[in-house]
């Protein structure tokens, strides 16, 4: 049975008691991720978001954020998923950059030298001050609503590139079916971290 | 609407204990119906097994909305996200009543294979001490039977599910039929040598697990993935999908029907037994009237309690069953949430290979001679625990910056942490109950209202679990130690027991030795609702051992016989 036969089955059987948005997506053959159904940020602030998550992740001898997707993640989940109160708190700290950008560099965070841009965004860190997400639990649980514009890009870069095709068998190393168990392996065999 | 034939047995549910039922009665040459009220599905059919995290919407980030409307107790459920959505139950058509200050989890799978999908697979024995536990003192009704009269019926459960473990040889907890144990890691092993060497009596076993090392008929040995609770068509696991419902079907005995939801069972008052199980569609409404000659209820603990106490008559004002007046009454789970968490230093060269869907395991410590311990509880706890790497997901918040070090830095893995929760012994009381309320559900059946908390003896044993933890995480050279001192609130460990509970008594139990009811003889309870006491270790496999030690009684009644019953008592 492949799987759309088993959401089929699992769909068909339940009718309109079971809707599930992923299931119906992946019923109706749309892609299951990415792409916001309507964007609600503008072109310029799409553009800025570009920027840093590529500053947060950039591209090494590894792909980066942007050849993984993630600002278009990024867009999706501050678009369709974010509360209205994690959205201000995410376009006010875009805002904010591009207005000190402005008012240090004379000209838009966009138009910035690489090396402003990571100023720029050294300078929002700095700003997140002492905020710590709740120790203990893991960054795919649960989002803090009220955390700080730095650690929100930074979170949303990180789980969308860690969690994308490149950056989960590039970057990391993916296995699905590793046959066995080994519970006394050498780091160094792999040399990176497990993204399955 | 009625159908026309009667079955020899109707099985309520599919999971753990309705797999079993349905297994050993068809095996024994009965028709046989069961009843499943989620969703169906078959072996193989697993949508989201093996599905990479990019395929997964957002990610498998939490689905806020929907889960704040339709999962609100499921989503706190161990293995719940978007990957195992379609399994649970929808809280909001399937409402049932928390009473203030009591709050209950109640976490229920819909769909075919029930629990037994997303189960913990650790499978241990209860030893002698734990069924002799009641009657030594005197918290609950005596049980009346002992670890001889199943040990080979566990024999019988663990040769078919497959349970991967090492041998012992303790009083504790009994060996079984073992397929050859998974292994701890290289910091779990480092914690088992120092623990052991400093707590002599106390052992770091690897998990007894109904997870395979090696193939079993069709079923395959496991290839470490790590998410079982998708579901695995290879079988590695047991569940009733993948073994038992494939066995009965072989026989040609079986029917199995999804969506149907049982209301209640009919009562023949002049003969005492029951005649019918009163079923209604999920998807339809349509209600069917499906004729029997015996009942095994093997909906899980609470379903099955809420079925009997739902099936009024005259004779039975109160619950089917219930002249005693304890239905409903004596509900238990496990202690759980107590324990603690430390940083193990000195492996940073170490990592792991493939993802062991496996913990390590301590047995029970405590008590274990009367009056041996210095502690101000009776009864006692094992602990579950595992050591990991930390994974990005959590350090990435530890690791200051952005740009190419960051990066860097994030593709290794952090601290290697070392878990360890407990699950301890809760007593039977009487007034730790299930009731009917007078809210119905979108079928008119009344809901179920939970009325259990935590005692003292809990609490006392709840701190200690602490405590001991904190011990031996010091004893293994542990830093930054994180105790957790708080229980996690009752139901959330799953470990579901009591309410018909098993006695000599007729006037004090529900069910007797066979797990057949004392005022209506052609009804079986053999999940864990039949439960006298609790013992700390995890339940499935006693439940399992215990339904198809039921279900050859039954079935030799009906082939001697052509019936199962005698005489019902008067009131």
């Amino acid at each position: 049975m492949n799987r759309r036969e088993a959401l089929l089955q699992l769909v068909g059987a339940a009718g309109s008691s079971l809707t599930c948005p992923w299931i119906d997506a992946a019923l109706a053959g749309a892609p299951m991720h990415e792409a916001p159904a309507q964007s609600q940020l503008t072109a310029a602030q799409r553009a800025m978001v570009t920027e840093l998550a590529e500053l947060v992740i950039p591209r090494t001898d590894t792909p980066g954020a942007i050849d993984a997707g993630v600002p278009q993640f990024i867009d999706h989940i501050v678009s369709d998923w974010y509360t209205q109160g994690e959205r201000a708190i995410f376009l006010a700290g875009l805002s904010e950059l591009e207005v000190y950008s402005q008012k240090q560099y004379g000209r838009g965070f966009i138009e910035c030298s690489h090396a402003e841009r990571n100023a720029a965004l050294e300078r929002a860190e700095v700003q997140a001050g002492s905020y710590r997400p709740t120790p203990g639990v893991g960054i795919l649980a649960s989002l803090d609503e009220h955390s700080p514009f730095f650690f929100k890009l930074k979170q949303l870069t990180v789980v969308g590139y860690y969690t994308s095709q490149v950056g989960a068998t590039e970057e990391l190393a993916y296995n699905p079916v590793p046959g066995r168990f080994d519970g006394d392996y050498d780091f160094a065999e792999i040399g990176r971290q497990w993204s399955s | 609407m009625s159908v026309d034939t009667e079955f020899d047995a109707v099985v309520v549910g599919s999971g753990i204990t309705g797999g079993w039922a349905a297994k050993e009665l068809t095996e024994h040459g009965l028709k046989v119906l069961v009843l499943e009220r989620g969703k169906p599905l078959t072996h193989g059919g697993y949508p989201t097994e093996h599905v990479p995290p990019w395929e997964m919407p957002g990610r498998n980030l939490p689905q806020r909305a929907l889960y704040a409307n339709d999962y609100f107790v499921q989503r706190n459920a161990r293995g719940f996200d978007f990957t195992t959505l379609h399994f649970w139950n929808n809280d909001r058509e399937n409402p049932y009543v928390q009473v203030p200050g009591k709050p209950f989890n109640w976490f229920r799978t819909d769909v075919v294979g029930g629990r037994s999908l997303m189960w913990g697979r650790h499978s241990y024995r209860w030893s002698e001490m734990d069924f002799a536990a009641n009657g030594r003192d005197g918290h609950g009704n005596d049980w009346p039977i002992r670890y001889r009269d199943v040990a080979p019926w566990y024999s019988h459960v663990e040769r078919f599910i497959g349970v991967s473990g090492e041998a012992l040889g303790i009083d504790v907890l009994p060996d079984g039929e073992f397929q050859p144990p998974m292994t701890l890691n290289v910091v779990e092993q480092a914690f088992k040598t120092r623990v052991e060497r400093r707590f002599p009596g106390r052992h770091v076993t690897i998990g007894r697990v109904a997870n395979l090392t090696e193939p079993l008929g069709e079923r395959k040995s496991c290839h470490y993935c790590g998410p079982c609770q998708r579901g695995c068509t290879a079988g590695a696991y047991f569940s009733s999908l993948s073994s038992t419902l494939p066995a009965a079907r072989r026989t040609g005995n079986l029917t199995l029907l999804a969506n149907q939801v049982v209301e209640s069972l009919e009562l023949d008052g002049a003969r005492g037994r029951v005649t019918a199980v009163r079923a209604v569609d999920t998807l339809t409404r349509e209600r069917t009237r499906y004729r029997t000659k015996v009942v095994f209820l093997c909906a899980s603990t609470f379903a099955s309690l809420q079925i009997l106490l739902n099936s009024r008559s005259e004779r039975f004002p109160g619950g089917l069953a219930n002249f005693s007046g304890t239905l409903g009454r004596f509900v238990m789970d496990h202690n759980h949430g107590q324990g603690a968490a430390g940083v193990m230093p000195g492996f940073e060269s170490k990592y792991y290979y493939g993802n062991r869907p496996n913990t390590f395991y301590i047995p029970r410590f405590r008590n274990l001679e009367r009056g041996k311990d210095e502690v101000e509880f009776i009864r006692g706890y094992g602990y579950q625990g595992l050591a990991l790497p930390d994974d990005w997901t959590m350090t990435w918040h530890r690791i200051p910056g952005f740009g190419a070090d960051y990066k860097q830095a994030l593709r290794r893995p952090g601290r290697w942490m070392l878990f360890m929760l407990g699950f301890g012994e809760v007593l039977p009381y009487a007034d730790n109950r299930v009731v009917l309320d007078s809210k119905v559900d979108r079928f008119g059946t009344p809901q179920l209202r939970f009325e259990v908390t935590y005692r003292d003896n809990e609490r006392l044993m709840g701190l200690d679990m602490a405590q001991q933890a904190i011990a031996m995480l010091e004893a293994a050279g542990a830093t930054d130690i994180l105790p957790f001192s708080e229980p996690f609130i009752p139901g959330t460990s799953i470990h579901e027991y009591g309410g018909a509970r098993m006695g000599r008594d007729a006037a004090t139990s529900v069910v007797n030795e066979h797990n057949q009811c004392h005022d209506v003889p052609n009804v079986f309870v053999t999940d864990g609702a039949c439960m006298a006491s609790s013992a700390c270790v995890n339940p499935s496999l006693t439940f399992m051992a215990l339904t198809a030690r039921a279900a050859e009684y039954a079935a030799s009644r009906l082939r001697d016989e052509g019936h199962i019953g005698t005489a019902p008592r008067s009131t």
